[in-house]
């Protein structure tokens, strides 16, 4: 058991880690695309391809972690006139809600990645389900966040930079 | 998919009703966006109103890319895109691509009324797609902010091109620098001289207001690239023959109306733009020109050989 | 009732049900698009693919780059040099030191486009500074609240570079150029209402600066005002995208504060980076939701009915304009800036352009409404962040942002009404 929540924390810290690194990626891409059109008047023909594709997996990763560090939050001011009892319950809904979520972007997600695999993105002929591998990824990421915060273990991971938000 | 399906009638006689819906990135009044719905009147007529087509202009449902694949999932049952993103659902597409391929519009309907572009059409059922239709979208030119004379004036100048190889090598045969960069930028790159120039047909190079920064035109319509009508695959399936029948014929009858539409449209726009001040240059001979890219058509078209003899032989 | 109304009933009556039931807002929106297409028999995967579509856009990339730079340099202490400089500007004006805020927010925000990191990172220099300097807490954040709205009107904003995506790819340096006027009479609005306050409560003048400090002071506040000259000095010259100078603004800020000042150690930068992820990560899960649901929208042709609706209350345009001004108001109060935009922009942009406004100056109104819903109860990000850093109640909170509240109320019925405040630059610079 203490195997596998180790194996868990380092890949949760892989993926993160890899999360923020991409952010940087995406900054020297764009910065050598500046350069290369200013100074020298040309500009790789894969890099704003390959940028796209950076962003929308530095986008659903960071979704994920968003779960994780509960920042997706919801509006209480009416909940808050309710019972604390009825919004005791209703916590758990809304984790299961977000853990069908989770297994909507596994499923239909991994679904819709297969149908995309024979296209391909124009400027690197990788194929267009790359882009949208980044869903049913998520989705397991999502899933497994949310049934952790069900049997009550708490996720967060950031400490001490929540304020700032 | 999302078509409200009903049945009419009783007994032997019953038939389906549809509603269905026609995705177009183009603005309601735009030459394409007329044949989709001249398209949609003739299978409701035809049907007597059991096949609702409803057409979603600008892009509502989103851009071309984004829709062909609503498309092959069922989630859109048809819509109106250039034959250049099909390229990447179907590799033979990318023969729309060539630089020069076509001598003049004639030589391009000759081959698209073709069996061979309707092969080319049924082909795309490996991609869950049905292709109906060939519509019209003219030829595409140069256009810079400095004078182009002749095609020696596009030396060293930085063009902006669509985003792929076979581009930014066309460019390099003729001595131009190819400058991919999306569509909206182009503008203000116009504006402050990251590039001398771009291409497109007129009726884009109108409507992007282009021609107020670059407005020296060189006709020398390098690529004819058609539009491409077609239906999700998986709600093809599900029609009977009659149905099929009529929705086919009713694509191929739409044709006319929009050829026509955009004869007008490209008209005006040549109109307007000569009333603004922009020069225009026609390329006479093409054969200099065809003889630079030969390199570069070899290279791309290799695989579809079938396809370019097909070419050669519906030169009027 | 036809498959489309019972469509559209589903859509929002889940969407409305289930925000009030705290469901968060992006997750509601996914959900109820997804119900929708249920029953509508739309093949589901269609909404992931619309999530995947929001996000894969080049000017979207923007958004994480300005929040970024905004990060650095309020850890790397350019945040602070900002606040000295406008010190030196405003500060020897009656009730100067809430000036020096509003000035000090106007600069800062500039570049984080976001009012909650501007609260957060000027507030916390400035409340306390105003409070040690005999100014009444309550008072102190209200000005901190409302002087932080600015940031959003006031390019580079990312808040404008979301709303440019909504409207379908509207120029951002036109929205940038749109926002410079209206920043500036928010800037006046706000000064004018601190002054006619600090005469009522009898404040002073901040201390006068030494005369040996002032050049310093002034070198340092320009540089640390670099990264926002970056920013909108390549846009509006065209030289770069939105996209590249925010990551050139990325990699400039970073060195200015981690070689130059060199107060954050460099390791800083991990929590720099995960604190622009959590922003990003709420603004992404909009976008992307926001994408899906606008799918589903358009699908059930739902902005089109809303057009026609308006057009059935009236076909005058001022009063159109009012009642849409109103609605956004209302909506702003339990709304937050980004879902706001996000979907309110779909539906409302057809409203407005079928009277022939321009999307450019319609973007100018809705980011002031916006931006003024951060400031009210019941859900108001700055509102709450800045009651937390004055330690003040809301109630409180909300009583001392009251006045500023209406000022910025007035500039918004200028921008509404003259649409020449705000398309005079963006109109020029097309010329
Ligand atoms: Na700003
Ligand atoms: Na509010």
């Amino acid at each position: 058991m203490k195997l596998v929540k180790k194996a868990g924390l380092f890949l949760d810290s892989f993926f993160e880690k890899l999360t923020l690194v991409s952010l940087v990626a995406l900054i020297l891409i764009v910065t050598t695309q500046v350069m290369t059109r200013k100074l020298f008047n040309f500009v790789f023909f894969w890099s704003e391809e390959v940028t796209l594709l950076l962003l929308a997996w530095f986008a659903f990763m960071s979704i994920a972690i968003g779960f994780r560090e509960y920042i997706h939050l919801g509006i209480d001011s009416f909940t808050n006139l309710l019972s604390k009892k009825f919004n005791k319950v209703w916590d758990k809904v809304i984790m299961i809600s977000t853990l069908a979520f989770g297994l909507y972007l596994v499923i239909q997600g991994w679904e819709f990645t297969i149908l995309m695999m024979d296209s391909t993105l124009p400027a690197t002929k990788l194929p267009s389900s790359i882009t949208y591998l980044a869903m049913p990824i998520t989705g397991i990421m999502i899933a497994g966040y949310s049934v952790l915060q069900l049997i009550n273990i708490r996720t967060t991971r950031h400490q001490g930079i929540e304020e700032e938000l | 998919g999302g078509s409200a399906e009903t049945e009419t009638g009783s007994g032997e006689g019953k038939k389906p009703s549809y509603t269905f819906r026609l995705a177009d990135v183009h603005p309601a009044d735009y030459p394409t966006v007329v044949g989709d719905e001249k398209f949609a009147e003739l299978v409701e007529e035809r049907t007597d109103g059991r096949i609702k087509i409803e057409v979603f202009p600008s892009g509502q449902l989103g851009d071309e890319k984004a829709v062909l694949e609503q498309v092959q999932l069922g989630a859109i049952e048809f819509t109106r895109i250039s034959a250049s993103p099909l390229a990447e659902f179907n590799g033979d597409f990318s023969v729309f691509g060539l630089p020069y391929v076509f001598e003049s519009d004639e030589h391009m309907w000759s081959f698209l009324e073709s069996e061979k572009a309707t092969e080319l059409l049924d082909g795309l059922n490996q991609a869950k797609m049905k292709g109906l239709a060939y519509y019209d979208s003219g030829s595409r030119s140069f256009y810079s902010s400095k004078e182009l004379k002749s095609m020696d004036d596009l030396k060293g100048l930085k063009i902006r091109v669509q985003q792929s190889e076979i581009n930014i090598d066309f460019l390099s045969a003729l001595g131009a620098n190819a400058t991919p960069m999306p569509y909206g930028e182009v503008f203000s790159a116009l504006q402050t001289g990251v590039i001398d120039g771009a291409e497109n047909n007129l009726p884009s190079f109108d409507s992007a207001n282009h021609y107020q920064e670059a407005p020296h035109v060189l006709l020398d319509h390098h690529q004819r690239t058609p539009e491409v009508l077609l239906m999700s695959d998986t709600i093809w399936g599900k029609l009977n023959e009659e149905d099929q029948k009529i929705i086919k014929q009713a694509a191929i009858d739409s044709v006319e109306t929009q050829k026509e539409e955009w004869a007008k449209w490209e008209e005006q726009s040549e109109k307007k733009m000569k009333e603004e001040g922009v020069t225009f240059t026609e390329v006479e001979d093409i054969k200099p020109l065809q003889d630079a890219v030969k390199p570069v058509v070899e290279k791309y078209s290799k695989d579809y050989q079938d396809i370019m003899d097909a070419i050669e032989e519906a030169r009027p | 009732m036809d498959t489309n109304t019972v469509g559209t009933i589903i859509l929002l009556v889940s969407f409305v049900g289930l925000i009030l039931l705290r469901f968060p807002i992006a997750l509601t929106l996914v959900i109820s698009a997804l119900m929708t297409v249920i029953y509508l028999g739309v093949p589901m995967p269609v909404i992931g693919q619309q999530m995947v579509q929001g996000v894969n856009s080049f000017s979207l990339l923007a958004i994480p780059f300005f929040i970024l730079t905004g990060q650095i340099m309020s850890e790397g202490g350019l945040a602070l040099r900002i606040v000295r400089f406008a010190g030196l500007m405003v500060g020897r004006i009656r009730g100067g030191l809430a000036m020096v805020n509003s000035v000090a927010a106007l600069f800062f925000g500039n570049i984080s486009g976001s009012a909650v990191a501007d609260v957060s990172s000027v507030g916390s220099v400035m409340v306390p500074m105003m409070k040690k300097n005999g100014y009444e807490a309550d008072y102190a954040v209200g000005v901190t609240i409302a002087s932080a709205i600015q940031g959003v009107v006031v390019p580079p904003s990312h808040n404008l570079v979301l709303y440019s995506l909504a409207a379908g790819g509207v120029s951002i340096a036109s929205l940038f150029m749109a926002g410079i006027v209206p920043g500036l009479m928010m800037l006046a609005a706000l000064m004018v209402t601190s002054y006619l306050i600090a005469r009522k409560r009898g404040y002073g003048k901040a201390e006068p600066v030494p005369k040996s400090e002032i050049s310093g002071i002034l070198i340092h506040g320009l540089l640390s005002l670099s990264p926002a000259v970056i920013i909108l000095g390549g846009i509006l010259s065209g030289w770069f995208t939105a996209t590249e100078s925010g990551a050139l603004a990325c990699l400039y800020s970073f060195i200015l504060a981690f070689f130059f000042y060199r107060e954050a150690p460099l390791s800083s930068i991990w929590n720099i980076l995960k604190r622009t992820m959590r922003t990003v990560s709420m603004v992404f899960f909009l976008i992307a939701a926001s994408a899906s649901f606008g799918w589903t929208l358009a699908y059930l042709q739902i902005p089109g009915m809303v057009t026609d609706l308006f057009l059935q209350i009236s076909d005058n345009p001022l009063i159109i304009l009012l009642i849409i001004n109103i609605l956004l108001l209302l909506l702003g109060a339990p709304m937050d800036m980004a879902p706001m935009i996000l979907i309110m922009t779909p539906i409302l942009l057809p409203v407005v352009t079928n009277f022939g406004m321009d999307p450019v100056h319609f973007g100018i109104i809705l980011i002031l409404n916006a931006g003024i819903g951060l400031l009210t109860p019941p859900v108001g990000t700055v509102l709450f962040v800045g009651s937390a850093i004055g330690k003040v109640s809301i109630q409180q909170a909300t009583k001392a942002m009251l006045p500023f509240f209406y000022a910025l109320i007035v500039v918004l019925l200028i921008i509404t009404y003259i649409p020449d405040v705000v398309m005079w630059l963006p109109t020029m610079l097309a010329d």
